[in-house]
């Protein structure tokens, strides 16, 4: 019978030398090959048989004391639940304070990697619908009415291109300004760039909006992967123009609300992206890169693998540190438990489509099973809250999980595409990525450490 | 003065309306509020004025005497100017309250050498520990048996007090000073984060020998044994009261309100002296602790 009282901790090996990381107490030790050996026969007999043991060994008396001490515990957390849960009908009610609004399916442009551009994607596709003015005006009155706790609320433009509905754009902003008295708003869009006349930057500026532009950089690389939908042709030139003529005629504002978010597919070079973007007055703080992968479309194996180290670099180094703010906090967990990376979904970035249907955010698959509710009949509370618990699919692997203050599953990678549901057997393929980054993370610092 | 517009985001005219009747004057006998701006502490709580909601600024305005507008840097710039301009058009007084630094301000280093005094430790731990209401509770429990009070404590109750009583709206019965001729003295100390920071406070844990000590934690904090643990360790005794915000963040700088605490995230809950900053009877249980520990039974007498 397999004991349940085995420690909660990692122990591994790097460069010769012997490590322990201890998940209580969050803490990483090095250890002698004795220790070594010792904690993994404290691992595989449990602590209450290892107390039973004879004391033949001198080690056992080190690993005694480190259980005496408080470490190696075998239990940390007694359930796994969001401990937000009570409040959620409560915070659906008052706090939501962030919504995305689909104003167009449409778009312009056909990019390599766009999960819309696809033809014949299932979940996501270009089509012309544009939201309609009295959907749009009831999302804001929506906001109006959930929002009452928060001094802040944000309202995103999202697309397709948004700046196809530009109108309704405009629209929503004038009502939304008369609409709060006492809400500082502040208005986002994101644009791919050919739209962004005159007429339509004076009154982003004039709105304090954020803008944040998918630009994928030097010309060579913005052609190849963004073209227009009708022709075909690179869109370099339409973009690179209007994007530089915010920065001549509004300096100020393009320094502090204009970003640009260069999608990085996987072999591309990382340096010279920002290279260009720097001869172009652009700041670092200014460039958010994404990762893409390509959906099969002139997809060039062979380019790509000369170039994977670099490209790992790059892509990891945001997880890093996360990762490091994650080991910096030594406070003990609480007993009721649920790990990073999931949201309370609705509150934070509640995507409203052209149809007034609610998804979590904008970055999901829109399938049925994920959607949270919609403007005539509200949340839908008992799938939020079963998103935001999704930790209870894997309960007993969760209280027993080395890594678990490194976690941070999204619900959205829990679904099982074929089964349209979020399933505990796709849960634990992320399980095991999860484990195997944290442990990349303890490696990374111990190296890190031993550079210093 | 009778009738004071509240101009403020949510959450201030909640913090303010939970001690509206010990920190406004007497003359203001009711207030009037945008409904987008009436707090949930309103349905329940004990307000002793008069609140009055309406439905659009033009209302407010019209029907005030006054206007205070309260931490405006948080509300629609264009707002504020609108509410000044109606404002100077039909000749009302408009007052502000920043909840900033203020320029005339000034800090006084606290001595803490001066053991004849009355001292009240009061500790804020994380974001938004709302520790003005802990302060203000204990100000006016004080000034309740007129003992006046020497006050180092956070900017942001200075801040108030400083200003209500510049504009003539604090309420007479509060007894302060800055200068040392008090019979108590209130030490605030942020603490940020991290509870390991009170070790860093040499003089305070050296020189003080706290009558009351409490604690002002946010939402998040379940640590409460660790509190015990340290104010044991430096003062020989547990807190006399811990304070829990229901205020959290939920990311890019912004805060959520839980419209009640519950238990569940919290270890051993029960044990420890825990306090919701928004109970109605905050005041009376704050004034009660306080009173037991700095006065003596009949019959004993402090020479």
């Amino acid at each position: 019978m397999p004991n349940d009282d085995k420690p909660i901790i990692k122990t591994f090996t790097l460069d010769g030398k012997y490590y322990l990381y201890d998940t209580f107490s969050n803490r990483l030790f090095e250890l002698s090959k004795n220790h070594f050996i010792e904690t993994s026969i404290l691992y595989k007999i449990g602590i209450k048989q290892y107390f039973e043991q004879e004391k033949t060994r001198p080690e056992h008396d080190d690993i005694m004391l480190l259980i005496n001490k408080g470490l190696l515990r075998a239990e940390i957390i007694q359930s796994v639940h969001n401990y937000l849960t009570p409040y959620l009908k409560y915070m659906l009610k008052s706090c939501v304070n962030d919504i995305v609004l689909q104003v167009t399916k449409d778009c312009n442009f056909k990019c390599r990697y766009c999960g819309f551009a696809v033809d014949n994607n299932v979940d996501r596709c270009h089509t012309n619908q544009l939201m309609p003015l009295s959907i749009a005006t009831k999302s804001i009155d929506f906001l109006f009415d959930h929002s009452r706790d928060v001094n802040t609320i944000g309202i995103a433009f999202y697309g397709g291109e948004p700046l196809l509905n530009f109108q309704l754009v405009q629209s929503i902003v004038e009502y939304t300004v008369s609409k709060f008295n006492t809400k500082r708003v502040e208005f986002r869009i994101t644009t791919n760039g050919s739209l962004l006349t005159d007429n339509i930057v004076r009154f982003l500026v004039e709105h304090k909006f954020r803008i944040s532009v998918s630009f994928d950089g030097p010309e060579y690389v913005q052609n190849l992967h963004r073209t227009f939908k009708s022709n075909g042709k690179g869109t370099y030139k339409n973009v690179f123009s209007n994007f530089t003529k915010i920065r001549e005629q509004y300096p100020e504002f393009f320094y502090t609300n204009v970003s640009v978010m260069p999608v990085v597919v996987e072999g591309e070079d990382y340096e010279s992206i920002i290279q260009f973007f720097n001869t172009i007055g652009v700041r670092n703080e200014q460039v958010k890169m994404l990762n893409a992968e390509l959906n099969g479309i002139d997809y060039h194996p062979e380019k790509i693998e000369n170039k994977k180290n670099q490209f790992q670099n790059v892509s990891l180094a945001d997880a890093y540190t996360k990762l490091e703010e994650v080991f910096d906090k030594k406070i003990m967990l609480p007993q009721i438990w649920h790990h990073n990376g999931t949201c309370v979904p609705g509150i934070k970035r509640l995507f409203i489509d052209c149809d007034g249907t609610f998804f979590p955010c904008e970055k999901i698959l829109f399938r049925d099973n994920l959607s949270i509710g919609n403007l005539n009949d509200g949340f839908d509370y008992s799938k939020i809250e079963s998103l935001m618990n999704i930790g209870e699919l894997s309960a007993d692997r969760c209280k027993k999980c080395w890594a678990m203050r490194f976690c941070e599953i999204c619900f959205s990678t829990c679904n099982d595409i074929e089964k349209c549901a979020i399933s505990r057997a796709q849960k634990e393929k992320q399980c095991d990525a999860q484990e195997a980054k944290a442990l990349w993370f303890l490696k990374k610092i111990i190296q890190k450490g031993y550079e210093q | 003065m009778k009738n004071l517009f509240l101009f403020s985001t949510f959450s201030s005219s909640h913090f303010l309306l939970q001690f509206e009747d010990y920190v406004f004057n007497k003359k203001i006998e009711n207030i009037l509020l945008l409904e987008e701006t009436v707090p949930h502490l309103l349905c329940d709580a004990n307000i002793s004025r008069r609140i009055t909601i309406f439905q659009s600024l033009e209302e407010c305005i019209n029907h005030s005497d006054c206007i205070l507008i309260v931490d405006g840097c948080n509300l629609p710039q264009d707002k504020v100017n609108g509410v000044n301009e109606m404002a100077v058009k039909s000749s009302k007084n408009v007052f502000t309250l920043t909840f900033d630094e203020i320029k005339d301000i000034v800090d006084i280093a606290p001595d803490y050498e001066n053991n004849d005094s009355i001292q009240l430790l009061i500790f804020s731990l994380g974001i938004n520990p709302e520790v003005s209401i802990t302060e203000l509770a204990v100000l006016k429990s004080l000034s309740s048996i007129n003992c006046k009070s020497s006050l180092f404590i956070s900017t942001k109750t200075k801040c108030i007090l400083k200003q209500l009583h510049n504009s003539g709206l604090l309420s007479d019965d509060l007894l302060f000073s800055a200068k040392a001729s008090s019979s108590a003295r209130i030490y605030t100390v942020d603490l940020r984060n991290k509870i390991a920071n009170l070790r860093k406070e040499h003089e305070l844990i050296r020189y003080t020998r706290p009558d009351f000590i409490s604690f002002n934690v946010d939402f998040d904090f379940y640590d409460y044994k660790l509190i015990t643990q340290y104010t044991s360790a430096f003062w020989g005794r547990s807190p006399d009261a811990i304070i829990k915000s229901r205020w959290f963040s939920i990311g890019n700088g912004r805060i959520c309100y839980a419209d009640t605490l519950t238990k569940n995230h919290d270890n051993e809950y029960n044990n420890y002296p825990i306090l919701d900053a928004d109970d109605i009877s905050l005041f009376k249980l704050v004034e009660k602790k306080l009173r037991a520990n700095i006065t003596f039974p009949r019959g004993i007498k402090k020479l």
